[in-house]
């Protein structure tokens, strides 16, 4: 096949449209203090992990916004580490369930016999942030952890009401950090 | 256009995903001893698999290969599947009317008889989802650093797995729902093609030996069965030139 000739200062490859945001924010969620007990950044950790527990799906699948140190984060804020983000997760959301009654009840572990677990049940959401969390340390060995969902709205064929603002849901969040002896 | 009870339908086999049968596996669950077992690529795989054959059986064609939307260069729906009509007549690849009933469970009768539809980049879009990927180094060439079976999977599902499904929105960003829009497939194409090249560099049978006699249901095979696609007798191209 022969290569198209390109010409000088033409561009070939189109612009991709600019994108238009419709965000929609559902209530950001904020942890109590966790305390960071490093002394040298640098040397007692080569790894560290921000660990959601019990994660919950809900209706609506969303981007969860992680920010460190920023309890007034919104969905405008900046996604960069200046503004103490650090990565977001994104949830598929179960949507509205159909089915016989105690069909979509939520088990916390899985029952004896059931060869389809259910899908609704909680799980772990992990993100690596050895860099963000370096560059953080430095200010505070402090950290409120704040998750502001970015929600897709779903489809409208759910036959409940749905709850666009209460989707960051769960247990328990950790750092944990791994050092090179370990 | 067969019904659903016709077990070779489109309706029918994307039943078997979400609603009415789901069957689907996404995150990982634990076994009876505890461990932890990853089938999301390996129930996927099979279902693509079964997708493909009834495609070669309806359309009396063995060499039909289901195409693969390789959504970090092409970030948008394909046109193939975005364009309403062709020719004047409704494209089968743009929406699916979906039609079955069933019961909530607060006992409501629920007839679900519509189309499906998206919202292509209403809330995140595929650069966002690429900033994400590399912010968080869990974009497709990083994936391929790892050579452990659990962290590719779930790095690989929960950014650009989950993103592409938040991406179309409408009933793709429902698990339920989300088999019956024909956009599923090459984006899951797309997402069993990286773990087949992630599988040349690191190993078809690097994946933890507990999972492997797993069997995936509604297929009938275990995950050890999905593992090698040459034995499944298929590939992907490396290139593409159209």
């Amino acid at each position: 096949m022969k290569a198209a000739k390109r010409s000088k200062g033409k561009r070939i490859t189109p612009k991709p449209e600019p994108y238009k945001m419709k965000p929609i924010q559902g209530k950001c969620v904020t942890s109590g203090k966790l305390s960071l007990n490093i002394k040298d950044l640098e040397k007692d950790f080569y790894r560290a992990d921000l660990e959601f527990y019990d994660v919950e799906k809900g209706v609506p699948s969303y981007e969860g916004r992680v920010f460190l140190n920023n309890p007034t984060a919104d969905i405008n804020t900046p996604t960069d580490v200046d503004h103490g983000y650090v990565g977001s997760y994104i949830v598929f959301g179960h949507g509205s369930c159909l089915g016989d009654a105690g069909h979509c009840n939520v088990h916390a572990q899985r029952e004896k016999y059931d060869l389809i677990p259910n899908a609704l049940r909680p799980y772990t959401v992990s993100l690596t942030i050895t860099d963000q969390l370096k560059k953080l340390a430095k200010k505070s060995k402090e950290f409120t952890i704040t998750v502001c969902p970015n929600v897709v709205k779903p489809p409208t064929i759910n036959h409940e009401e749905v709850d666009m603002e209460n989707v960051v849901k769960y247990s328990k969040v950790s750092i944990l950090t791994y050092d090179k002896e370990s | 256009m067969m019904s659903r009870i016709d077990n070779r339908s489109f309706q029918y086999i994307a039943s078997q995903h979400g609603w009415i049968d789901e069957y689907c596996k996404h995150e990982p669950e634990r076994d009876d001893l505890g461990r932890i077992i990853h089938l999301f690529l390996g129930w996927h795989r099979a279902y693509l698999i079964k997708f493909e054959r009834l495609l070669q059986m309806a359309s009396n064609d063995a060499t039909l290969g289901l195409p693969w939307w390789t959504w970090r260069s092409t970030r948008t729906v394909p046109d193939a599947y975005a364009i309403e009509f062709v020719d004047g007549q409704p494209n089968p690849l743009f929406k699916f009317h979906m039609k079955f009933s069933g019961r909530t469970p607060s006992g409501q009768e629920v007839n679900v008889d519509k189309d499906t539809e998206r919202s292509v980049g209403s809330a995140i879009s595929i650069e966002r989802l690429s900033f994400i990927a590399r912010f968080t180094r869990r974009d497709v060439p990083d994936l391929y650093n790892t050579n452990d079976f659990r962290q590719f999977s779930e790095n690989l599902r929960n950014v650009w797995h989950n993103g592409i499904h938040g991406f179309v929105g409408g009933e793709m960003s429902d698990p339920n729902v989300a088999a019956y829009d024909p956009i599923f497939y090459p984006h899951h194409c797309n997402i069993d093609r990286i773990w087949a090249i992630w599988q040349v560099q690191h190993g078809v049978d690097n994946i933890p030996n507990h999972i492997k006699d797993i069997i995936l249901i509604p297929f009938g095979v275990t995950v050890r069965q999905v593992l090698d696609i040459n034995a499944l007798n298929y590939e992907y191209a490396s290139s593409v030139i159209s």
